[in-house]
């Protein structure tokens, strides 16, 4: 008696041999295989790059920091920035001279850690900032007019995040103010922030004692401001290409997303990139002509300004400062509770004023250069109060 | 045509009578009348709002009339009769709703939002259909214009004027995007065969078929605020628009724009499924 070919043995033939589990080494090859597949896959470059941006950043701010205390008598008796006011317009002159806001957001945190400024005069420069931080973008639309390219293409999503975030700031500071006054949130701090801090310092206190040893405090915090600049741009380099090209949001310059939507897919995108500018610019090649819905920019850039406070808080947690912790998140849920109340009532109105001022910008060159000044005039006047 | 008109004997719903009336002067067809009651109410109610809307009806022709009565929630018992009863149109009148009770949903978003025909709400006097504004987004994957010929042709036989109006909200995202674009009209876009212009010309082509030919325009703005814009501007006796892509995740992301349009317009509009 012999199998049939064409039916599967039955276990109760005598001729039935079970299969074979695979042996442990066969298990472990497999794993192994799967597991170098994957490796394989990874992005190492890039990982590389964010390691080392990290690495550099962590660095820059502990060099800050050192260096910040050299600076007192510069910042508060020459420059006279000694008020929430005049730290305002100081944070806000500060970011166009370094083109961003987190570095200036960073350095407002070791002022506030070495002393020179106060509690209220951290969280007022970092708003300065913000205010500030815009400017990149209208910069490099402003290259663009005068290289002859159309006024209002070129510069209305840079005026368009300006205007809000000056919009929403400007409200968030007061309750932002309120609430750091109150010291209703001061209980509200991470755990393991002195752990982090101090397993960090380990690492990088030989680093920074050759430094402090061979440079004077003030080039020292110049130093550190060079890095975390350099950081910063390097993390961008760092970045995952984004996929939502292909999804359904991936088409934000065809149809008209929920507030709500974009309000989330901005902070979702700046939670990653740590940068407004930079999830500004990836909106560009969401769209082969560089459109996006007006509907949609709007609630994008309300959403991208509060988690661009991501990285200052890492800093506030590197830098073991419980106070400035507070102040980061004071200012995350200040303009997270203006952003809110303005989509849940009058945003349309909102929206609606907020392109009409950019249209009124760039309707002719004398509204925007009446614009311009402003700009460059509220934060010196703002500095000598 | 099967047209189902709902009605409460209300002023609104007299409005839907009448328009319906004038809409069938042009397609001919069925008309289905259907009153819905709360339980508690007596059907010798139904009896006097039917003879108040077939006061409506024109009494030389000769229309396929049924009156329909139901019991129940009305949005409810509206779009079950809707579905079940294959018709190509239903027309409801506009009661207006304001402040808080727009959260409880009137019963015209509900409709349209859960039938599958075609939905026109009657917000002006029956003027004959002269003048139509059909507003083509181009973001859906069977055209509206295809969906509206589908079921609605008959709506063009009264030859009236046409426009085909799709708007442009887009800003530039960037310094560097192609600018002109944002400003240009209707002619421009179509000879540069941009994304626009080539839906607005495919349009024109559907409609020549029919020995239509309407007139392209492109407007530049927020879409509900120049939607309601060129309404007003063009005074078009009826406005077309797609339905809200309603289904899964596209629900959730997508904004309401139609609701927007329905609730703001000030004349008779008709959301195409």
């Amino acid at each position: 008696m012999g199998m049939s070919e064409d039916r599967d043995p039955s276990p109760l033939d005598p001729a039935y041999v079970p299969a074979q589990m695979p042996s442990r080494s066969t298990r472990v090859r497999e794993f192994l295989a799967a597991l170098l597949s994957f490796l394989r896959r990874l992005p190492w470059r890039k990982l590389a790059i964010f390691a080392v941006s990290l690495f550099l950043f962590i660095l820059a701010i502990y060099t800050m920091k050192e260096g910040a205390k050299g600076l007192s008598p510069l910042v508060r008796n020459k420059l006279k920035v000694d008020n929430p006011i005049n730290s305002l317009g100081f944070g806000w002159i500060f970011a166009y001279v370094v083109m961003s806001g987190s570095p200036v957001a960073a350095v407002a945190l070791t002022f506030f850690t070495t002393g020179i400024v106060d509690q209220l005069g951290a969280f007022t420069m970092i708003t300065g900032s913000r205010l500030g931080a815009s400017f990149i973008v209208l910069f490099i639309g402003f290259l663009y007019v005068l290289r002859g390219k159309d006024r209002a293409s070129s510069l209305s999503m840079g005026l368009l995040s300006l205007s809000v975030t000056g919009s929403t700031y400007l409200v968030a500071s007061f309750i932002g103010v309120g609430i750091l006054s109150s010291k209703a949130l001061d209980g509200i701090q991470l755990k393991s922030g002195a752990l982090v801090s101090s397993v960090v310092e380990i690492i990088f206190d030989p680093i920074l004692s050759f430094l402090s040893g061979i440079l004077p405090e003030v080039l020292l915090f110049l130093v550190g401001l060079g890095i975390v600049i350099f950081s910063l741009n390097l993390f961008d380099k760092a970045l995952p290409q984004m996929a939502i090209k292909g999804s359904q949001v991936g088409r934000v310059s065809r149809l008209v997303y929920r507030p709500w939507v974009m309000f989330l897919l901005g902070a979702a995108i700046t939670l990653i990139s740590m940068s407004v500018s930079v999830s500004l610019s990836i909106l560009v090649p969401l769209s082969n002509r560089g459109f996006i819905r007006r509907e949609n920019v709007i609630p994008y850039i309300m959403g991208a300004n509060i988690t661009t406070f991501i990285d200052t808080l890492i800093a506030s947690v590197l830098l073991n400062n419980p106070q400035a912790f507070t102040v980061v998140l004071v200012e995350m849920i200040s303009i997270s509770i203006v952003s809110v109340i303005l989509l849940m009532t009058f945003f349309h109105r909102f929206e609606r004023s907020m392109l009409d001022f950019v249209e009124w910008i760039t309707a002719s060159n004398r509204n925007l250069l009446i614009f311009m000044a402003s700009i460059l005039i509220v934060p010196v006047i703002l500095m000598l109060l | 045509m099967r047209i189902l008109i709902a009605t409460d004997g209300s002023p609104h719903s007299d409005l839907a009578m009448k328009f319906s009336v004038k809409l069938l002067e042009c397609t001919g067809g069925e008309i289905a009348i259907l009153t819905v009651l709360r339980q508690r109410e007596p059907d010798s109610m139904a009896e006097v709002i039917f003879n108040r809307a077939s006061g409506f009806l024109t009494p030389e022709r000769s229309y396929g009339v049924r009156n329909l009565l139901r019991k129940g929630n009305s949005s409810n018992e509206i779009v079950r009769e809707a579905n079940e009863g294959d018709y190509d149109l239903v027309v409801l009148g506009w009661t207006p709703v304001s402040g808080y009770l727009r959260l409880l949903r009137p019963t015209v978003e509900r409709v349209i939002d859960r039938t599958t025909c075609s939905v026109l709400i009657v917000k002006s006097n029956g003027t004959p259909i002269e003048r139509i504004l059909i507003c083509d987004s181009g973001a859906q994957e069977k055209p509206l214009l295809v969906r509206f010929k589908q079921h609605l042709s008959d709506l063009f036989n009264c030859n009236p004027n046409i426009s085909v109006l799709h708007v442009m909200s887009q800003i530039s995202a960037g310094p560097g995007s192609i600018g002109w674009q944002l400003n240009a009209g209707a002619e421009e876009l179509i000879q540069a065969h941009t994304p626009e212009g080539d839906l607005l010309e495919r349009d024109i082509e559907m409609m020549e078929k029919l020995q239509l030919h309407p007139q392209p325009i492109i407007r530049h703005g927020f879409v509900v605020e120049e939607i309601l814009a060129e309404a007003r501007k063009g005074d078009y006796d009826l406005v077309v628009i797609g339905a809200h892509r309603g289904s899964g995740s596209l629900d959730m992301l997508l904004d309401d724009i139609a609701h927007q349009i329905v609730n703001h317009i000030d004349r008779t509009i008709l959301v195409v499924k």
